[in-house]
Parts: structure tokens; sequence; C-alpha cells
């Protein structure tokens, strides 16, 4: 396929010393079957290194959603290979694949995503409860104190603001030092101030503790955080812009619509 | 609001269908007994419970089976009123009178070999050969009976005896075992529900006693309507049957007077279900409304009014209250008509019972659950109309306010009312068979229902208490700590889980303890009033002819032996305030040496002919005293005058009068003694005197000797055989309260889901979250059987009081830890099943779709 050797371009055109520490190789994710049959994924290849912020961002039904769950091991793809640091996510039973999800990713969704019940010290907090690499107490000290969240620790989600809240599941994404954390569109709900704080965040987990992060998202502002972004569409990439700027982005997007 | 409720309904179908389910089984039961009861009426009015259509007579005269207080008020008398040969004469002088014919009932057995025709089921009746002209009976072989000697029977009674005309039959009575002849065999109408031997009229008043009804034939061309008034002047007291009426003139099944207790036993179990159900319904709609907060929120925000969202909470309990009421209902015809089969197989109904169709039970069963529906209805309806609409625009899940002031205060208003039931019973705590006793009884269980509603008001407070406690050592693994930490965060879905579980536990146990401390109680005052050394008893509830006891008592060597028949008399107190009064008929010299009975005041040798000897509580209440004369009426509503010869001490399962046999047994139909109880002289020979003994019963099959410890053993294995129907209904409601629990977790389990999912992306397995369902449902489960077990526990303590005096209760530990077991199956059926559903969807897709 056409995007297919434009991806492979793209990722030559960015040497790195490092090997990629995450990969998707042909992935490929149809939903239904026969007439009624959608293709969400049409064999994707896509490499992301150690320490790199990368956007992904397409329109409605470009199949970013779908890409960034088969790499995050939160749905099987029907064909190609999803590989997270060595280990490949899409030969993994289950078991040990909610474990790899546990020990080895991070997680942050647009709807925050906290458990209600609990504080929000326990929310960031739950992996090591379920398991999970003991908790680096150093570490999630200096997480909350960056995160501006050291007198909201013990308050439960619904005494928490959307920012705030957002804070809390950053910090779990990040606290036991994930290979990968995925964002899907985690300042969706936020306004732009507070969305911009979030963002800030990523971005210095990335700069200072090497953290790689890939994020789907629409917000051309939230994009400009990133590294470099990938654009997909029918469920292909078709371009990449690093070092991006809202306006690059919006320019890129504008000609992704002009195309359809 | 109609249509918005039904959707709301079908949104939630699985849910909603166990609340139809609970709904509709009280509904059922409650048209079940209603109709019961008004078949049992309808059935004795048209005299459809009697073996007995007297077709061939023109009318029957009787006198009325009801004693009348001076205050004009009627109560009912245990056995039919004889007519003296005085009012027969009477009779057959009134003008248009061509004759007059008596007819005695009296229980006759033909023996067939070694074994006695008729039991408690198959009843076995002598009657007077008028009864078969009267019926007809007619002769299919031979003559009637003409002889004191002579006998005509049934043909199925002939049939099943192997009997031939001619033969000698041998045949027992109350009189012991006589040989007649054979003459006659009839063939009647009829579906044979009992024996029929007919004897010659004399003899039959020789083994009976006085007529129980006449047969009246008029000259021709008389009125009947002006006979009856006629007959009615010369005897004011006749009841004059004549037409479709007739059928109830003779009604001897002693049973007949229980079909309207069967339809109290399904009312109290329609009472049961249905408060349960209002119980059920109000958890399922609370769990509901707090799943449905952001929804509900909505409304408010777009506009409807509080009152509007309470109407459509309300609008969905009624709907399921008409649904299910109406479903019910209609199942209940079916279930009453199945009822009446069962009872009548289970011999506690006369066979002969039929079903009689009647909208107004139908109406009232299915109205009754329309009612209860609305009402439990309104407390989550309150608390929906309450949601503020700001809140569907919050963006994070809200956990629900904390228990509101008013919940607390009406929840301590029926804990004290509960409580205060409690003390007042046990501040009257008068014996059980006493009328103060039966009100101290009564206030006891209606405690119940307060404990529960305080239960379930309080819950989400009490729940807080318990896992205060517990929280410390659960938060070592994580499904505790889960556990712990959804549980505090949201009391009132753990208190919804744990009420009915307090429901379930408390009734099943109130019932099963109930039964086996009346029972208990009851052996154990038995075993300990029992005094003598040999005991004589017949078959169940047919019982030892009374001859028998007098024969026993003249063996040598038997010191003292006294027969006993319980029965009813009817006591006019000084107010003319009427009450019935649990009398036992016993040989007055005997009675002291083989009971024992306590003086209180007054002696045992005083007690003789004319006197009767009254328990401690019954003199105090009516103010008797030994010495005084009380008047009374015996069982056929006879006038009677006695003196109080003795007053004695005894407990509450025991009769208040005893009166001496000899004055009792003409007044009884069944002058059949329940056990003969005998001691010994000193220094005889128990063999010898046994061998003796064994010889004065051989002649009536089913009699048995025991000693006293083989009776009482026999005893307590004959009463927890009859307490099938009691396990019956705690199956029933135990099973009803844990469908209804179950129905409350499941809803609450399915609340959850979005929790699960959020669980499994930060990475828990099934394991984790199936942990923290586990911990979470015995959390609550754990918490009900306490509860349960308290309230159930604290009740059964005041009964046993009531019944003994002490505190003791007997622990039937194995049917309790059934009862336990029962409600943990509950727990985890309730949780796990629904929460290992919620899991097959992917986390993701399990989170879009909340």
């Amino acid at each position: 396929m056409g995007e297919g050797e434009h991806t492979s371009d793209s990722t030559r055109s960015r040497p790195r010393v490092t090997s990629p520490v995450a990969y998707a190789h042909a992935v490929r994710k149809v939903y239904g079957s026969g007439d009624s049959a959608v293709v969400a994924l049409a064999g994707v290849s896509a490499a992301f290194h150690q320490g790199e912020f990368t956007a992904i961002m397409g329109p409605s039904g470009s199949g970013k959603s779908t890409l960034l769950q088969c790499m995050a091991g939160l749905d099987r793809p029907d064909q190609g290979q999803v590989v997270i640091a060595g280990e490949d996510v899409t030969a993994l039973p289950e078991r040990r694949l909610t474990a790899f999800r546990r020990d080895r990713l991070g997680f942050v969704f647009q709807a925050f995503n906290l458990i209600p019940t609990l504080t929000a010290r326990e929310n960031i907090t739950l992996g090591p409860r379920l398991g999970g690499p003991e908790l680096d107490e150093r570490w999630l000290a200096q997480l909350v104190h960056v995160l501006g969240l050291a007198d909201r620790l013990h308050h439960r989600p619904a005494e928490l603001s959307g920012g705030q809240q957002q804070r809390v599941a950053v910090a779990r994404a990040l606290v036991h030092r994930p290979d990968v954390v995925f964002a899907d569109e985690p300042t969706g709900n936020l306004d732009s101030r507070t969305a911009g704080q979030v963002l800030e965040f990523v971005r210095r987990a990335v700069t200072e503790f090497g953290q790689t992060v890939i994020m789907v998202t629409h917000d051309p502002a939230a994009a400009a955080h990133a590294d470099r972004v990938l654009f997909l569409r029918d469920g292909a990439f078709v371009d990449e812009l690093v070092s991006p700027t809202s306006e690059k982005v919006l320019a890129r997007l504008a000609v992704l619509e002009g195309l359809s | 609001m109609i249509l918005m409720a039904w959707r709301g309904l079908r949104s939630r179908w699985i849910p909603t269908l166990a609340s139809l389910l609970a709904v509709m089984l009280g509904a059922g039961l409650g048209t079940a007994a209603l109709l019961i009861q008004e078949s049992a009426t309808s059935a004795a009015a048209r005299g459809e419970l009697s073996a007995w259509h007297l077709h061939a007579t023109d009318m029957v005269v009787r006198l009325a089976p009801e004693v009348r207080t001076t205050g004009g008020l009627s109560h009912e008398l245990r056995e039919q009123r004889r007519l003296s040969p005085e009012q027969l004469n009477a009779l057959n002088g009134v003008r248009g009178v061509e004759s007059v014919a008596g007819e005695t009932a009296f229980p006759a057995f033909v023996l067939a070999g070694d074994r006695m025709l008729g039991d408690s089921r198959t009843r076995s009746w002598g009657h007077s050969w008028s009864l078969a002209r009267a019926e007809p009976a007619n002769l299919v072989r031979g003559e009637p009976p003409r002889g004191p000697n002579d006998l005509a029977v049934d043909s199925r009674v002939a049939s099943e005896a192997g009997l031939h005309l001619g033969e000698t039959v041998q045949v027992v009575t109350s009189g012991g075992r006589h040989e007649h002849r054979l003459t006659g065999i009839v063939e009647r109408q009829g579906e044979g529900f009992e024996h029929a031997l007919f004897f010659a009229p004399a003899t039959a008043v020789r083994l009976g006693g006085q007529a129980m009804v006449a047969f009246v034939s008029p000259r021709p061309g008389v009125d009947p309507a002006d006979l009856a008034k006629r007959i009615q002047a010369t005897l004011p007291e006749a009841e004059v049957l004549w037409g479709e009426e007739k059928g109830r003139g003779l009604t001897l099944d002693p049973r007949a007077q229980l079909s309207g207790g069967m339809g109290q036993f399904l009312g109290t179990m329609a009472a049961v279900c249905l408060v349960i159900a209002a119980f059920v319904i109000s958890s399922t709609l609370s769990v509901s409304v707090s799943q449905r907060r952001r929804e509900l929120a909505l409304l408010r925000a777009v506009g409807a009014s509080s009152g509007r969202v309470r109407a459509l909470v309300v609008g969905e309990a009624v709907l399921v209250g008409g649904l299910a009421g109406v479903a019910g209902a209609l199942g209940g015809v079916g279930l009453a008509s199945a009822g009446l089969r069962f009872f009548a197989n289970q011999g506690l109904i006369p066979r002969s019972l039929p079903l009689t169709p009647d909208p107004t039970s139908f109406l009232a069963g299915a109205g009754v659950a329309v009612v209860t529906a609305a009402v439990a209805g309104t407390l989550p309806a309150w608390r929906a109309s309450r949601i503020e609409p700001g809140e569907a625009l919050r963006a994070a899940e809200l956990p629900p306010r904390r228990t509101g002031a008013g919940r607390r205060l009406w929840g301590l208003v029926s804990l004290a009312a509960g409580v205060g039931l409690l003390l007042v019973s046990m501040a009257v705590a008068a014996p059980v068979n006493t009328p103060r006793g039966a009100i101290a009884v009564s206030t006891l269980f209606v405690s119940v229902p307060f404990l529960l509603l305080a239960v379930a008001l309080l819950g989400p407070v009490l729940i807080r208490g318990v896992v205060g406690v517990v929280a410390g050592p659960l938060r070592t693994c994580f499904g505790g700590f889960m556990a712990s930490r959804s549980v505090q965060a949201d009391l009132r879905r753990a208190a919804g889980v744990a009420v009915p579980i307090t429901v379930m536990v408390a009734t099943a146990s109130i019932l099963l303890f109930q039964d086996s401390t009346t029972f208990v109680a009851k052996s154990r005052n038995y075993g300990q009033r029992l005094e003598a050394d040999l005991v004589v008893a017949g078959p169940h509830q047919v019982g030892v002819p009374s001859v028998i006891s007098d024969r026993l008592a003249g063996v040598p060597g038997v010191r003292a032996a006294s027969g006993v028949v319980s029965t009813q008399i009817f006591v006019v107190g000084q107010n003319d305030e009427a009450s019935y009064a649990e009398a036992m008929g016993v040989s007055p010299n005997a009675i002291s040496q083989v009971l024992r009975l306590p003086v209180v005041s007054g002696s045992w040798s005083a007690f003789t002919e004319g006197t009767l000897a009254v328990s401690q509580e019954t003199a105090t209440t009516q103010g008797w005293s030994a010495g005084g004369n009380i008047n009374y009426r015996l069982p056929d509503g006879t006038p009677a005058t006695g003196r109080v010869a003795v007053v004695y001490e005894s407990d509450a399962t025991f009769a208040n009068v005893l009166l001496p046999r000899s004055e009792l047994l003409p007044h009884l139909r069944e002058p059949f003694d329940t056990a003969v109880y005998m001691t010994l002289a000193s220094g005889v020979d128990r063999a010898t005197v046994e061998r003796e003994l064994r010889r004065v019963i051989h002649p009536v099959p089913g009699l048995v000797l025991t000693s006293r410890s083989e009776h009482l053993e026999q005893m307590a294995a004959q009463s927890t055989g009859d307490n099938w129907i009691v396990s019956l209904f705690v199956v029933l409601i135990g099973g009803y309260a844990g469908i209804s629990a179950i129905n409350v977790l499941v809803g609450s389990t399915n609340g959850q889901r979005r929790q699960f999912a959020l669980l499994r992306l930060a990475g828990a397995r099934r394991g984790h979250v199936l942990s923290w369902v586990t911990v979470e449902a015995a959390v609550s489960v754990v918490t009900g059987i306490l509860w349960g077990s308290l309230i159930s526990g604290a009740v059964m303590c005041g009964y046993a009081r009531l019944l003994t005096g002490t505190f003791w209760v007997p622990l039937p530990l194995a049917p309790y830890l059934l009862i336990c077991c029962a409600a943990v199956a509950v727990g985890m059926v309730g949780s796990l099943v629904p929460a290992r559903l919620a899991m097959r969807a992917r986390p993701l897709e399990a989170m879009s779709t909340t």
C-alpha cells in the first residue's frame, strides 16, 4: 500500500540511536463482516521511540482510536503485529496481557476514568495494589508535587475539578514508569487553559523523564505539544509532521479535508 | 408519564421481572387465601362440606350450633347441640307434622380382621337408620336394621371389609367392641368421603346419645314455610332447614371447621409475601434510582418538576403492581384449586370442599398488590425527586448523599416502636393459652415488621458501623480494600443488599424457631407434667374408646388411671363477656396422680362430679377462686354450673379447665380419649400388670401400651413429622426473600459494571474484580444475617418466655445454618453471576455502553 511506503519513509527520515520502543507492523482490523464490513485499519505500520511524544490525528472514523486500542492491547488486530518493549502484544494471552498493561503501559482517557469510590492517592496507586511493580514513594511525591495534587490526595474524584481529575489520571499513568503511555483525547473534556496545563505536564514527562507517549487527539493545540504528528485517514497513515505547531497542524488537516 | 414509566421498566427488565415475580406471588397467594376462605364459607353455607345431602327428607330440624350471650353476640359451638326426647316429642306435636325421626352420629369402626376401617382421613360413623331413609341410602341387599344387634353398612364398607349378609361383624365404638349381624347393604350417591354404618334408631341412641338432628315429614299439603314458623314457635332455639339448605343439616367432619383455618394460613403467608414484596420493590427502585441519578437529573434540567419525577418512579411501581397484581390474581385461582386439593390430600380439609370462584377475592388480591407497590415506591420516589438538576451537568460520577436526617428519624421511630412492642409483650407476659397471652403473642409478632422497617431505614447507618469494625482486617487484600471503600462510598447500596437478606433470615428463622420453640416447649412441658408410668394411646386423631380407660382403671395393680379428652368449653364472665376455655375431661380421682399439677388453693380430693379444676392463670383472669361456683356451657352448648374444687399451677401449654370426663363425654360427638395415663401401685410386678393391661386393650386394634419414656419419644417423633407445613412455608418465604435479595443484588452489581471496566483498564484481572465483588457481597450478607438473627432472636426469646416462663430458646442449629447458607448462596449468586457476565465484554466496550 502506498501509504505504508510513505510511513516507512517518514520513520527512516528520523534516524534514532535507539531501536523503537514500540512498533506496529501491518496492523489490520475489520469490524463486522460481508457487505457491512468496515475496515478500521488497513494494514498500518508505525514505530515509536523512547522519549518521543507522538500525536495521532485524523478525521472521525479514520481509525485513530482503533489503532491506539490495538497498540495498547485493549483490542486485538485481525492481522499484523504490535511489539512493545520487545513483547509481541498481539500474541500475549489475556492474563499476561492484563499484567503487561498494568506493569508496562499507562493510560489516560478522555473521561478521566477514575474509580469514584477511591481517593486521588488510592486511584494513583491502584496498579501496585493490583500486584503491579512496587510503589516508588519518592517518584510518587515528585509526580504529585509537579502535578500540584499535594493537597488533593485524600479527596474523592467527585470532589475534584475536571483538570484535577485528569492530572490524577496522568499521575496514575506515570507512577509505575511505564514503557509507553497511551492517551486517548486526554484534553477532550477540559477547557483550553486546564488542557494546556495537563499537556504541559505530559510534555515535561517526555522531556525531563524520557517518557514515551502516544496520544490520539483531534485538537491541533494539543498536537502542537508533541514531537511529531502522524495523520491517519481511512485506516492508513497519510502524512507526518515533525515539530508541529498549531498552525502547521491546521494547515495539514485542511489539506487532508481537501483530499476527501 | 405511564409511557415513560413503561419504557423505564423495559430498559431494566431483569430487575423488573424479579419485582414482577415478587408481587405476583404475593397477589397470587392473597387471592388464593381469600378464595379458599370464601369457598369454605360458602360451601359451609350450602352444606357442601357435608357428606350427606338429605334429599329424601322434607325438613331437617336441629338446634342452632351457637351460643348467644345476653348481649346478643353469637359464638359458634364446637359440637352439635342435642335434641332431648322431650324436644322430639314437642316437634311431633306441632300441627302439620306427620312424623319425626332423630339421627345420632357417633364414631363407629368395622373391624376387618385385625384392622379398623376408617382413620383420620376417611372417618367412619355410626348412624340411625333414619338417616339412610332421609338421604336416601337405598338397600341393595337384605333388610333394614331392626333389632339391637342389627347392622347395615355402606356397600363400600362391605366390599372393603369383605362382609357378607348374615355374617357377624365386629364393630368398635366408644363403648368398646361389639358384635353385630349384617342385615343389609346400602348404596348412596356422593363420593364416599365417610364410611357409614347404620343401626336401628334405638341402638343408635344407646351407642351415640341423644339426637343431633331430626328429620320432619309434614302432612300432605302443609306449606314448609308455615310449618317452619310453627316449629320455631314451639322450639325457639331450633333451626329449620328445607330445600337446598338441608344439605348443611349434618356435617360431621371436624375438618369442616378447619377449612377457614387453611384460608387464614394462606392469608398470613400472603401478608408476609406482600410485606417482602414491598421491601423488594422499594429496594429495587432505590437501586435503580441511584443508578439513574444522571438521567433523572437531566429530566429535571430540561424542565420536569420534582413532582413529575416522583410520579415517574411511583408510576413504575404502580405499573409493576398492576401488571403483577392482575397476573398474580389470575394465577391465584389456579393456586387456590391446587391448594384445596393439596390440603385435602393432607387430610387438613374435607375432600368435598369445592372451589367457589369469587370476583371480590380476585379484585382484592390484585388491589392489594397495586397498593403495596405504590406504598413501596414512595420512599425511592421521594429520594428521586430530590435530585438536583445540576447533577446532570457534573462530569464525575457522584456518590449519593449521606443518609438524610428524616430517614434516620423515621428509622429511630420504627425502631422505638418495634422495641416498645417487644417490651409491652414482655410486660404482659401472660401464658399463651389465655386471652391476655394471645395479645402478648400478637404484640410480639407485630414488632417484627417495625424492626425490619427500622433496619431498612437505618441500614446505611448500621452498615457503616459494621464496615468500621471490619475495614481494618479487610484492607489486607485487594478485594477487601475495594469492598470497604465501595461500601463506605455508597452505604445505601450496601444496605439495599443487606435488607432483603435481613428480611429473609428474620422471617425464615422466626417461622422455623416459632414452630420448634412451640414444639419443644410443649414436649418439655408435657414431659415435665407427665408422671404416669404407663400410657395407652390410639390411632392418630382417632384415640382410645372412652370405655377402655375405665376397664384399665379396674386392672389390679393400677393405682390410678385417667383417660383425657380435649375440647373447649364456653365461659360467660361477669360482664357478659364470653370466651372459650381450653378444657380437658379427666378422671377426677386419678388425674393428680398421673399428671403433676401442683395445688395453688383447694384440694384434689374435693375434685369430684359437679366440680371443676381451673388453672391459676384462668382463675386470676376470671376472678374465680376455690369454693366458688361458676356457670359455663359444655361443648354442645348445654348450660352447666360447677364449684371450683381446686386451682392448679400449670404452664401455658396445658388446659385451663379440667372437668370430670363422665360429665363431658355425653356432650362430645367423638367420646374418644387422646390417651389414658396410668400409675402403678407400689410393689406390684410390672410385667404382670402390663400383660393384664394388654389383654384389656387387645380387642381394639390400633391401641398401644407404652412406658412413659416410650410415649414421650413417640410424641416427639409424631410432632416432628407434623411440621412439614411450616417447612413448606419456610421454603416458600425463604426462597421468595432469596429471589428478592438476588434481584436487588443483580441490580446493584450491574450498577458497578463501569467500575469493573475501569479497574480492568488499570490492570485488574477478573480475579481481582471477583474478589472485590465477593468480599462486598459477603459484608452485606453477613450484616443481613446478623440483623436477621438479632431480630428473630429477640422475638423468639420473648415467645419462649410466654410459652415456658423462661428466656430459654431451643436453637434448631441445622435448619438455622441452612438458612445462613441459603443467604450466603443468595449473596454469591446475586453478585458473582452478574459480575462475571459484566466482564464478558471488553473493558472499553463495557465503559462506552454505560
